[in-house]
């Protein structure tokens, strides 16, 4: 009985979340955490006499999406994408080559160290290796009470219980409040650096790999922690992950990245009935399946993702896409909502190309050859 | 406060005593090693010719200072000629050290191989009046003779590409290195040669120019495939895996576990695949083996491991991973505890604090395998007895 209810609200809550986001407008909406327009960020990787950045490195790129209290949004995409970069300025840990963040309705973008304070405490981060974002000179009692020191969460006499209730509900027991993290295993390190973001009672959690370097069975246990305190305590997440088996489990809506830009945003569900983009569906089709009977009509994307210092032009996937046409490679595709609340950035999901084939080059894409002349100066030289 | 007792403490004089015995152990180990052997000491039959390596009681040590640690204690497998075995288990089971053990590459003098045989079938050395082919003892046999296997008959893929190719060396420079030691008096322009259609076949699209770089101007998945091509280089009859695709993108796994298959087939090498990812060995192996805790707990043919698994621990580390193809809100099953200290195990099964489905048998001595069909062996007091019903019931 119990779990049809939370099944029931789960759906309820998805549908909600995507009859908002496809009114998709750019007024606030009652239930909104953050939103992000258009946001960038470039790193200088050239400079000119006077160190004035002559190139940049587009690692988020025109990034826009909306999140809702108490759900979770999934960034996936390969290393090198720009998943870390776009939590990390969402955070205002870096700051911005344009675009806005919203949190709350505010405009966080450009705010001062100073006013950024009170923000601070509202949204927090979890890291990928628990391994090295412990210090291991502090004891757990110690790591997870400083910020609430710092930020005066609860008096200062209260500071312990406090802290002993956060370790409970983290599954932590309370007499590892004085040991150091070095006496933990990966998986309790783990949950000390949930206990600690979750103790300055944040709003908005940024979960960067949270589980990639844990075994399968502690995995398991972490997803579901993180699930459960997303439920008592009512915690939105930023999901960014790699392994997509563990994004479809924990997200409501996912945003796939590639080399800096959007290529298709959705709920989770509409994105895995029906992947739009031709990078999603390879991305889909390389997870291995635990069956051994399953056979997949696997896509095999060629090479290596693009130097994002000098990516290609056009869409920035047809080096790698089976389905590439001639537009592909000239025109950078608009991003559009192909259905409602499932928007994608494609030259064969928009319906303005594909249906002008008089105005556009819509015949496949024969990549000039650079293999055979790789092969012609090897018989040279042989 | 008050202070707390650590089960972990140890004496200073315990501990001193530990270290005298482990250096006295290590001598021995050591000396035994150097020891000059004649042929027969080191190489002795097969028991099924159609096997490449037979793994049998294998336990490998580690002599810390806290204690000795059964990395791996007692394990058994074949692996058959032409055939990819995945071995599976969480960090710190013993599968790596397995590997390790059957490379000689065990890290002495703390590591040591105590007991056991890993016989590998050369097909060099003849075979025995009753029709079984010799084959080299590796946990007896000396360094002298190994490295002469190493690196040509059985070679090995290990999990980082950026840590396991030399910095300061060209790719082409350590790729001909393997023809240099493996085929002497090789000229420089046929090992060029060799070198670069080892990296064509790998799928290098430009192998010359990749032939003079260096490792850092490759991506993961470059590097992954130069690892492969000297691995492949020698010509060997078994190739060691130990995690291949861990540190790269799905996408890139995607294509390297590919080319693996592949080249398998077209080589007829065999596979040791050692990983942590249940969907990769699903889709790479024909037979799975399943470690914990230094055991083999359960093994028999991916169908048997994946459709009916046996053994508790089997059944929950495939439970708690979420399933890309099915769609659900519940919470995942997760195997409550952790993997027990690997410094004195008691002599019960390792598996039974975590374990929800305990017999009153459990708390025996450590279970004997069963074997509950041809293919499908497990180590578990609940299929010891009415093992049919059970095994049919299983899933």
């Amino acid at each position: 009985m119990a779990e049809n209810k939370k099944a029931g609200t789960a759906s309820e809550n998805k549908s909600t979340a995507a009859n908002e986001s496809g009114a998709g407008g750019t007024g606030k909406q009652k239930n909104e955490i953050l939103r992000v327009e258009h946001l960038k960020k470039y790193f200088p990787i050239e400079t000119d006499f006077f160190g004035r950045p002559t190139r940049w490195l587009r690692a988020v790129d025109d990034i826009s999406f909306s999140l809702d209290k108490g759900t979770t949004i999934g960034v996936v995409g390969e290393s090198g994408c720009g998943k870390t970069t776009l939590g990390r300025t969402i955070l205002r840990l870096y700051d911005t080559n344009g675009g806005k963040i919203y949190f709350e309705g505010e405009d966080i973008t450009n705010l001062r160290r100073r006013d950024m304070l009170k923000y601070r405490t509202d949204i927090q981060l979890i890291f990928q290796d628990p391994y090295s974002s412990l210090p291991p000179r502090m004891t757990v009692g110690n790591i997870i009470s400083e910020a609430v020191r710092v930020h005066h969460i609860v008096p200062a006499e209260e500071v312990h219980s406090y802290v002993l209730d956060i370790m409970k509900k983290c599954g932590l027991r309370p007499q590892f409040y004085d040991r150091y993290p070095h006496e933990f295993s990966g998986g309790q390190r783990q949950r000390i650096c949930i206990a600690r973001a979750l103790a300055v009672k944040p709003k908005l959690v940024i979960c960067d790999e949270p589980v990639s370097a844990l075994d399968v069975s502690i995995q398991a246990q972490i997803i579901n922690l993180l699930k459960e305190l997303q439920k008592t305590m009512e915690l939105t997440y930023v999901f960014i992950s790699h392994d997509l088996s563990v994004v479809k489990y924990i997200t409501d809506r996912i945003l796939v990245m590639y080399l800096g830009n959007m290529m298709e945003q959705g709920d989770t569900a509409a994105i895995f009935r029906n992947p739009l983009h031709p990078y999603t569906r390879a991305l889909f089709s390389a997870v291995p399946v635990p069956d051994p009977d399953v056979k997949m009509n696997r896509i095999i994307l060629e090479g290596d993702i693009p130097s994002p210092a000098n990516p290609p032009s056009g869409c920035k996937f047809h080096t790698r896409c089976s389905e590439c046409r001639g537009v592909c490679t000239q025109l950078q595709p608009e991003y559009t909502e192909a259905e409602p609340g499932h928007f994608v950035a494609c030259h064969l999901c928009d319906r303005n190309i594909m249906d002008h084939p008089e105005k556009y080059d819509l015949s496949p894409y024969v990549p000039p050859v650079q293999v055979e002349k790789s092969e012609e100066d090897a018989e040279n030289s042989n | 406060m008050t202070v707390k007792k650590n089960d972990n403490y140890i004496s200073i004089k315990e501990s001193r005593r530990i270290i005298r015995e482990n250096i006295r152990k290590m001598k021995f180990y050591e000396a035994e090693k150097r020891r000059p052997k004649t042929l027969s000491e080191y190489t002795s039959p097969m028991r099924d010719n159609d096997n490449l390596i037979e793994i049998d009681g294998l336990k490998t040590c580690f002599f810390t200072d806290n204690g000795t640690v059964m990395s791996v204690n007692g394990v058994s497998f074949d692996i058959p000629k032409g055939k990819i075995v995945g071995v599976v288990g969480e960090s710190g089971c013993g599968k790596s050290v397995t590997s390790l053990s059957v490379m000689q590459l065990v890290q002495a003098p703390q590591g040591q191989v105590v007991e056991g045989q890993i016989r590998f079938n050369s097909g060099e050395l003849g075979k025995t009046p009753d029709g079984h082919d010799i084959a080299y003892d590796i946990a007896k046999t000396p360094t002298s003779e190994m490295y002469k296997i190493r690196g040509k008959d059985i070679t090995m893929i290990f999990q980082e590409p950026m840590t396991s190719l030399n910095p300061v060396f060209t790719i082409g420079y350590q790729l001909d290195e393997v023809s240099f030691l493996h085929s002497p008096g090789i000229s420089k322009e046929d090992a060029k040669k060799v070198s670069i259609d080892m990296l064509r076949k790998v799928g290098i699209s430009m192998p010359e120019h990749t032939y003079e770089s260096y490792p850092h101007e490759l991506s993961g998945g470059m590097r992954q495939r130069v690892m492969i091509a000297m691995a492949l280089a020698g010509d060997p009859k078994l190739i060691i895996a130990d995690e291949p695709t861990t540190a790269l993108d799905v996408t890139i796994q995607a294509q390297i576990l590919e080319l693996l298959r592949d080249l398998q087939k077209k080589e007829g090498c065999s596979i040791m695949l050692i990983t942590h990812d249940l969907g990769v060995i699903a889709e790479m192996a024909d037979e799975v083996v399943v470690m914990y805790a230094g055991r083999v707990i359960e093994k028999g043919t991916a169908r048997d491991i994946f459709h009916n698994p046996l053994h508790p621990y089997t059944i929950g580390l495939q439970k708690s991973k979420p399933m890309i193809n099915t769609d659900t809100t519940e919470p995942l099953y997760s195997i409550p505890g952790q993997v027990p200290n690997p410094i004195n195990l008691p002599d019960t099964c390792y598996f039974r604090s975590r374990c929800g489905q305990c017999i009153g048998a459990c708390s025996g001595k450590y279970p004997d395998g069963v074997q509950v069909t041809d293919t499908h062996w497990v180590s578990c007091y609940l299929y010891s007895d009415g093992k049919e019903k059970r095994a049919n019931g299983g899933k």
